[in-house]
Parts: structure tokens; sequence; C-alpha cells
């Protein structure tokens, strides 16, 4: 072992800052050293588990005013990155449109957890039970790199697109459409409207509660008064896999009826497109079938309905 | 139903022990804190199988805060350990076999000092081939683990001809069966504090199941005799099996004498999971044949039960996996072969069932295939099997003549849960996928270690110069309930209030050899010692308080607060304090007793005598979607003897079948080349409360022979014995496969959902 004798062991630096921008630059200068710490909640099993080895700097969140708060603006539900879970659920303007986050919340670990973690957090983890959710809502980041400000879709931060993800990146805020589409639908509304939006989201683990997810899918679309299928967003993740979007089901079912044969393409097309994770837990097969399975089940239920 | 009612009102009494645990101010021997603390870490092996080629520690004895590193060179006696026979490294010397194991310790004056220390500990390791296969650790090729090959131990039980008789059988049922690496789990990891004491004396506070065999353990290691170590050992956070075996004290011991100081060692999660033991897994060969009315004709097993590094209680897992592999049942062709193999997959030992589980879950298995091809309901092929009240035990052995398995059978016959058998498999129309089915299995469980291991029992009762009745027993609080068991024991004898009592465990120094915690023994040791010393302590008082008041003895008797009087007519009144009885004389009021937990007469190593019965019928629903799989309902049949303490009696079943659940569902700690991949809590799943169904009967079948001596049985184990037999069993009925391997996977169960409608839409056109 090539171990310097005199290290004795060294507890990591906290900084607070108060201002986005500084946290920027905090990090700009400490590099690979340093980490923003939102929760800490996921960051600390990464530490214990030996995943991450703990930085010598750590960046807290907490303070920065930015990242704080829920408001309803410009036809958006805007999300401080700090906010925590436990809030966002509690949260007037997100129980009217960000019904599939709640329900997706609702099931992320447990209640003390989701007491620290946030819902920035979630999503800079790139494999949070948020993830697919507020993509099949169509959410965007409102991402801080230094003094620019600019925003992106989650489907392009979360799997990388060009540009789109840098390593200092601050998530600032969470942009969920305050429209129709993110409005939450009981059965019972399905039911009783023509033309109307619906939602589902659901997620597989290994136990009923606190449970990393096996399957995790998440849809949105519009069924109009004829039938036919608009504007539908469906995702899935779990795993370490990245969450993603299932662009070629999408393409199938828009402007399609629903039929117990369109299923069937539905399914095909999901099981052989998704790029699921592999791990001892559960092989890649297993969770193409199950996101295949659930998402098609679902539509099965609405064409029932 | 054992609830809560007006038959047990008197009885239920809440655990004295329990407001501090739900509250979590209860202070566990890993919370102690003595000033002048340091802090222990062992270094456990980088590597699951490698020679040491050289160990190197100088670099972590010159660390900042650091006051002793040892390795095998520091231990003054045998440098091994295990309960039956003694062959784990204390430190390794020349070689590592498992991932936990020890190659040096180091005390210093902070937790992260210590660990600091570890880090600068200096091995060299020459890889030996992995050996992390049972089957393979037993070809000719394969590297040996000990000097007497990678063999631990081999059973082998026959009865009649069965390769013949399966010639004549209608029907013959071949299957092989695999069980899980289950892990304990117990909230409170390994730990303790180890104080020096004057005169090279040494109080160890720590827990384990039998404090005197840590004792005698440590005494070898460390070369001292034993009167010269106190083990004080209770209250424990949980053991189930796991802490009965020395683990973390070997450490802390040599620490403290070296230095001369207390030391603390607490194992984190993942050092528990590294070093700690686990159940056996096991493969179970069965061939089963019945003839043409469905009876039982010929059965044989191959039990194959994956060990470990170390032996531990290895031997005596697999005896008792080998008695209970052909179940409850007349066969009058039997042939098992079990043998148990050294791995350097972690080790494994003594966990809650002790290798019952393994071979229920298989033999169960069996029950319900052959039930289907002879065309039989499942349960009524059992009854016209199951064995009858005076037959021999399973190994042949004479036992103490029991009518429980008819009684728990009945019971399961009887129950809501399995009448809800006949109704659909489909919950709702509305989601055709997912499926439900009802399931049952039973089991005869064992109780005390079996003939040809020592198991010695015994007590004592006393009345304190303080005026307590004090009952003292080496048995260990692991929250089973023990201290609420022995008031309960003590009130219906004495009739006297709980304030009367003083109860001693726990602590070597106070109290008399009556054996271990385990094998669902502490309950009938407790009786049959109250039984032998409740008498001579009472007339003793008696005797006392009538000659002190001039009462005759025959009107007075013991009651709340002292000695009563009940004149033949009239108001019954307290003649005298217990104190005042206790300060009559000068010497303490105190009786002994010791005996030998009860054996078969017929020299069977390993068989049991007493046993316990348990049945079980659950309903599950499996969504076809995803393979999940939800418990719904169970209801438990134990036939046990009185339930002592309904409160406890419902936590122990209640309790053994929720991790049963876990056994049967999710928990497996996965091992890759020898290293274990759930290190922790978030990857080795555990059931939660909300697994855990709300739909729970326990009917307790308390009648007992009559004249039996023995009283109430422990029942620590057999609510965890049937579940997983009963639950697979219930999976077959909702989806039709046939569960081979536990935890369940998944995978088995679903299909793809286009194809899930078709099938369901054409079940529904038939019905």
């Amino acid at each position: 072992m090539a171990m310097e004798m005199t290290n004795a062991p060294k507890y990591p630096e906290v900084w607070q800052p108060a201002a986005a921008e500084e946290a920027w630059l905090l990090k700009r200068k400490w590099g690979e050293a340093a980490c923003y710490v939102s929760g800490g909640t996921l960051l600390r099993t990464q530490w214990e588990n030996g995943v991450k080895p703990p930085p010598l700097h750590i960046i807290s969140l907490e303070s920065v005013h930015e990242l704080q708060g829920v408001q309803l603006t410009e036809g958006h539900v805007s999300v401080g990155a700090a906010v925590t879970l436990n809030e966002c659920r509690s949260n007037g303007a997100l129980q009217r449109y960000g019904g599939l986050l709640i329900e997706a919340i609702e099931q992320i670990a447990a209640p003390s957890i989701r007491y620290l973690a946030t819902i920035g957090g979630n999503i800079s983890s790139l494999v949070g039970d948020s993830i697919p959710a507020l993509m099949a809502m169509d959410a965007k980041l409102l991402i801080v790199r230094g003094p620019a400000r600019h925003t992106v879709p989650i489907r392009d931060w979360v799997q990388g697109a060009e540009g789109a993800r840098e390593p200092d990146d601050i998530i600032g805020r969470v942009l969920i459409p305050a429209s129709a589409s993110a409005s939450p639908l009981t059965e019972h509304d399905i039911h009783a409207q023509h033309d109307e939006w619906f939602q589902f989201y659901e997620k597989v683990g290994r136990r009923e509660a606190f449970t990393p997810s096996l399957v995790t899918i998440a849809g949105v679309g519009r069924l109009s008064e004829d039938g036919v299928m608009q504007e539908i967003r469906l995702s899935a993740g779990g795993g370490a896999a990245l969450p993603d979007r299932l662009p070629e089901a999408e393409k199938a079912l828009s402007g399609s009826r629903l039929s117990e044969a369109m299923l069937s393409l539905i399914h095909q097309t999901i099981n052989s497109q998704y790029r699921a994770a592999e791990d001892l837990f559960a092989g890649s097969e297993y969770r193409k079938e199950a996101s295949a399975n659930l998402i098609t089940s679902r539509l099965w239920k609405l064409m029932k309905s | 139903m054992l609830t809560r009612g007006e038959r047990t009102a008197h009885k239920w009494r809440g655990r004295p022990d329990g407001p501090a645990k739900v509250s979590g101010s209860l202070t566990y021997l890993t919370d102690l804190s003595v000033p002048g603390m340091l802090y222990g870490k062992v270094l456990r092996s980088a590597v699951p199988h490698a020679f040491i080629l050289d160990i190197r520690t100088a670099k972590a004895e010159r660390a900042p805060g650091v006051r002793a590193v040892l390795t095998h060179k520091d231990v003054p006696g045998l440098n091994r350990f295990g309960i039956v026979n003694p062959d784990q490294p204390v430190f390794c010397e020349d070689r590592v076999r498992y991932i936990g194991d020890a190659i040096a310790a180091v005390a210093a004056d902070t937790k992260e000092a210590a660990e600091y220390a570890l880090s600068l500990i200096e091995v060299d390791y020459e890889p030996i081939p992995l050996v992390d296969d049972p089957e393979k650790a037993l070809q000719p090729d394969a590297p040996l683990l000990h000097p007497g090959g990678n063999v631990l131990h081999r059973t082998s039980y026959r009865k009649g001809d069965p390769d013949e008789a399966f010639g004549s059988c209608v029907h013959v049922v071949e299957e092989t069966y695999w069980t899980p690496r289950q892990m304990h789990a117990y909230m409170e990891t390994e730990g303790g504090v180890f104080v020096p004491e004057e005169e090279g004396g040494l109080t160890v506070y720590a827990a384990t199941q039998h404090g005197f065999k840590d004792r005698m353990q440590l005494a070898r290691i460390l070369a001292v005799s034993e009167e010269s170590i106190r083990v004080v050992s209770s209250p424990i956070g949980g053991s189930f099996g796991g802490k009965d075996e020395l683990n973390v004290q070997p450490y802390g011991a040599l620490l403290a004498l070296k230095t001369g100081n207390p030391v603390k060692l607490h194992n984190s999660r993942r050092e528990s999971v590294r070093a700690g033991l686990k159940r056996h897994p096991m493969k179970l060969v069965m061939k089963t044949g019945i003839d043409a009315e469905g009876r039982l004709v010929a059965h044989r097993a191959e039990i194959i039960a994956d060990t470990g590094a170390y032996s531990t209680l290895g031997a005596p897992v697999l005896n008792f996996a080998t008695e209970h592999a052909m179940g409850p049942y007349r066969i009058p062709h039997i042939a098992v072969e079990g043998v148990s193999v050294f791995t350097n997959n972690g080790v494994s030992g003594e966990f809650r069932g002790f290798g019952g589980n393994q071979a229920i879950f298989a033999v169960e298995s069996q029950m319900n295939r052959l039930a289907e091809l002879a065309g039989m309901d499942p349960w009524q092929f059992r009854r016209l099997n199951l064995r009858e009240a005076a037959d021999p035990g399973p190994l042949g052995q004479r036992i103490l003549p029991t009518d429980c398995l008819p009684a728990v059978w009945r019971s399961v016959a009887d129950s809501e849960v399995w009448s809800r058998r006949r109704s659909s498999r489909l919950r709702d129309a509305s989601e055709p996928w997912v499926k439900r089915g009802v399931g049952a299995a039973l089991a005869m469980h064992g109780s005390g270690l079996g003939y040809g291991i020592p198991d010695p029992g015994g007590g004592r009762l006393s009345l304190t110069r303080e005026g307590k009745l004090e009952a003292a027993f080496s048995f260990e609080e692991f929250g089973q309930g023990v201290i609420a068991t022995l008031e309960l024991m003590l009130m219906e004898r004495f009739r006297c209030s709980a304030d009367d009592l003083s109860i001693v465990i726990g602590d070597t120094a106070k109290v008399p050899h009556s054996g271990s915690s385990t094998a669902s023994r502490s309950t009938t040791i407790a009786h049959m010692a109250l039984s032998k010393l409740h008498p001579q302590l009472s007339a003793r008082m008696i005797g006392l308080a009538a000659k002190a008041t001039g009462k005759p003895a025959p009107l007075l008797s013991t009651g709340p607060g002292g000695i009563w009087l009940q004149p033949e007519n009239g108001k019954a009144e307290r003649l005298i304090t217990y104190k005042e009885v206790a300060l009559l004389q000068e010497e303490e009021l105190a009786y002994e007793t010791e005996f030998h937990f009860p054996v078969s007469p017929d020299p069977v190593i390993g068989g049991h005598y007493l046993y316990t019965c348990a049945a079980v019928a659950v309903e599950v629903e499996v969504n076809t979607l995803t393979g999940a799989i939800k418990l719904l309902g169970k209801h438990h049949a134990v036939a046990a003897g009185p339930a002592v303490n309904p409160m406890g009696y419902i936590g122990q079943i209640e309790g053994g079948s929720v991790m049963a659940q876990g056994f049967t569902l999710s928990e497996d700690a996965l091992l890759q080349d020898g290293h274990y991949k759930t290190e922790n809590l978030d990857t080795y799943i555990i059931p939660t409360i909300r697994d855990v169904t709300e739909d729970v009967t326990l009917h307790a079948i308390e009648e007992l022979p009559q004249d039996d001596p023995y009283g109430p049985r422990g029942i620590g184990e057999v609510g965890s014995v049937a579940l997983a037999p009963a639950i697979a069993l219930a999976v077959h009925d909702a989806v039709g496969s046939w569960i081979t391997r536990l935890p369940i996977r998944r995978e088995e169960l679903m299909g793809a959902f286009p194809g899930i409608l078709k099938r369901s839409c054409k079940g529904a056109d038939d019905s």
C-alpha cells in the first residue's frame, strides 16, 4: 500500500454558499475533490458503500435561495431543486398539476428519508424514481451554469444530450407544465369525460416499500372522444439504467385507436426498444417484459374503461 | 384463536422490557461507554481464499492514537473457536478461508484512529483457487480447505428398501430444491465492551445466547480460568441463532487484556454481513413414491449443505435437516443422505429453525406434487399419510407420544383461509393478470439439542434478603420475551404480584448453569426447574411463617406481597411480608436444581424426544405482469402446550412467520467469487411492515397428553418452519408454477401481457 503514514483521517470541509453562482464557483475551484450536497441521503449510502469516496469539500445547497420554494408561474409549476420530497408532496400547486410526481414521491424510500431528500437530488442521481414521472409530464430543468441559466428537457439532461449536462452544473429548478396534461385525473374522471387526458405511474421493487426500483414506468396522453390516442408520452426506468422515453411506442400509438392488436404491437415495441438495466436482482429481460406488461396493461384498462 | 381476550386477560402482560425498547431508551450492551475506553477494530481478509505470506503491522503500531495491534502471535491460548469443533482461527496464521477471516485487531483512542490503523496493516496473500460451490468442493481435484478435507459432516438414515420399493410405486415424483443464504438481520449488530478487572480478571459485556459457553471458549483462547471471566450478555437486540457462536468477543477480550483498558467493539452492518453467520443454503434432491391409494411408500432425500469456511454448528444443523427430511409421515421405505461441505462462501451456522426450514420446504412441496398425481386434495393426502401418536420418531427413535399433528391438521382444514381455496383464482375481472391461490403445509419440529449433545438444564429459585422471589437462569433476553414468560410462570405458581419478583438472567456471575437460549428449549427448562423448586421454596416460606405467627401451615399460602392466611370461613389476610419471612433466619432461602433436557431413550445422535407441531395456510396474490407476490392472509396452527405468555407467543409466531416470508420471497445474501454483493440492508431485502398482512389468525392448541411432565414447549422456531412451502404451494395454486428455488424468482411467474390476456379471456369463457 502506497499510503502516506502521516495522513490521519480527515473530515471534509463544508461550504454553505447563499448564491447559486457562488456554489458553482466553489465547485469549479475544487473540481473532483468537491461535491454538491442537498439532502445527502443518497450520497451517504454511496460513501458508506464505497461507490464514491467521501469528498474533501462539501458544497451545501441548503442555503442557496434560488433553489428554494414552489411557485406557479408562466404556465409552469416551478419547483426549487432543494425542496424536499415531503414538501413537494404537500404542496398545493403540485397537488393540482403534479399528480404523477406526487404518486412517484410516495414510493420513494421511506418517510424519514423523504423528509431530508430533495427533488433535485433525486433527479441528479440520474436513476431516481421521480424521473420517469417527470419525463412523462414533459418537465424541464432550469440549469445553473455560472452566471448563465438555461432550460433543458429533463430527458436531454438525464440522457446526456450534446451540451445538456456538464459536471459542475447545478439543477436550479424543475419546471412542470401547468396544463391539462399534468392535472391529475382519477379513473372516475376518465369515465365521466370524453376528450381527456390520462396518466399512470407504477413502480415495482423487491418489496412493498422502501425499496430500490426494479421497474418504474409512467405515461401521459390524451384520448379523443372517438378513441384516438394523441400527445402520448411514455417512459421507463429502474435499476442502474438511465430512465428514458419510449419514442417508438409513442409513435405507434399516436393517432391510433387502442385495440388488442395495437397493444400487442406496443408490447413488442417496448420489449425491443427499452434498454433495461441488468443486475444481480433482475435481468434486463425481466425488466423489459415487466415494463412492456405494465404499460400495455394500463392502456388495456384505458381501452376497457 | 389466541388473541387478547377473556381467556388470556389474566396472562396478557406487556413485557417489562417493552416500553424501553419501543421508545429507544433501552441501553443495549453496545450502547455502553466506560471511562478510558478504547475502540477496537478487526482487519478482515481482503480475499476469500489465500495463503498469507506476510503480515506487517509496524506502520499501524506507530499511527497516532494506536494502543495495540494484535495478530495470531498475541493469542496466549488456543488460537481457535467454535462451539462444537474449534477450527475457526481467532487470527489467521498462514491462510484465509473466507472474506470475514480475521487477521489483526487494533485498539486506539478513537474509532477513526483504529480504522485508519487497519488501513496501514500490510498483508501479502498468495491466492488459492476459490471453492465457491459445495458440489465442486466434493470433486477430487478441489482444493482442500481443511486437513480433513472438504466434508464437515455426513448423515445417513435408512429404513426398509427404498430402491426396490420405488419399483412398486404407482406415482413417483423426483425434484431438486434450493434454499437461500438467509441473514439473521438483527437490528443490533455484534459488539460489546470488554473491561479488564483486578487480578487479571475480565468482564465481557457482549451478546450471546449462552454466556457460560462464551466464557469457556474465551478462557480457552486467553489461557485463563473460566472463573476469572464474567460474561454479561443481555439485553440483546436480536439474535435468531446468529449470536450463539463467538463473534467479536475474542478481539475485545485480547485487546482489553493487552492494553489494560476497557475496549469497545461494534460491527458496522457491512462488517456484520461480511463476518457473520448465515443460514445454510441447501440443495435437496428428493424422490418420493406412492401406491394406487395415495399412500407413501418410498422416499429418498439427498441434502447438500454449504457450510462455508468453518464448522461452528454445521454438523448439528445437518443432523436436524436430516431428521426433518421425511416429514411427519408414515413411510415404510426411507433413505436420507446428507453432507455438509466446506467452501469459501462465508460461514453458515445456527439460524432459527436449524436446518428444518430447508428440509420442510422440500418435503412439503413433494407432498403436493404427489397429491396432484394421485388426483387427491393435498390436505386430505397429508391426513392419509400422517404418522400416528405412538409411532417412532423420524429417525426411528422413541419419542414422547404426541397427538399434535391431527390437531394442527384439523385447524388448517377448518380455517377460513383454507376455505378460500374453492373460489375463483381471479381477483377482479378488471385486472385479469392478478391471480389468487391458497396453500398449506405442516411440520413436526424437534425441541432441544437432541440425543448425544450435552443439553444441561437447571435454575435457582430464592427468597432474597430484600424479600424478592428471585428466579435465576442462564437464559438471554434477545427479544423473545423470556423475562415476561418467567414472570408469568412465577406469578401463577406463587400467586404473587409482579412487584414481588426479581428475574436474573444473562450474567455468568449471578446465574446457575441452565444451558443455552436456543432450540426452543428455555420454556421447557424453566417449567421443569420451577415445578421442582417452587414447592420447595413455598413450603419452606410457609413453614417459617407458620412458626413465626403461630398459625397452622395448612391454612397458609403464598400470595401478593407475602404469606396469606385463609381461615375456613373468613376473609383472607396477609400475615407476613416476604421481606419479614426473609429476615426470620440468617441465610438466604435458595434452591437449585440441575437436570438434562429430555432425550429419547434410543441412542440416535441428534434425534429428538419432544416435538411440537405447526401447520400454516396462506392465501397469496400473484401479479403475472411482474411476478410480484403478495400475502393476503395467514392461518397458523401451533400445538406446543399451554401458552404461558400469550402476548409473547403471538409475537414469536408472527415474528417467525415474517422472517420465513423473507426467506421465501426476497432474502438471499448473494456472494460472487466469495465476496458478498448484498452488504447492507439496502440490497439485502427483508420484509417491512408494509409487506406484512394484517389478516393473521393464530390457533394455539394448548392441550398436552395427560400427566405430561414437560409442560409448555418452546415456540421460538415453529412459526418459521412451514410458511415457505405454504407460500410456494399457494403460488402453484394461483398460477400453476411449481416452485423449486427460494427466494421465489419473479421471472418464473410472469407472462407476456398479450398472452396473459388471451389465457384469462379463455379461462373466463370456460368457466
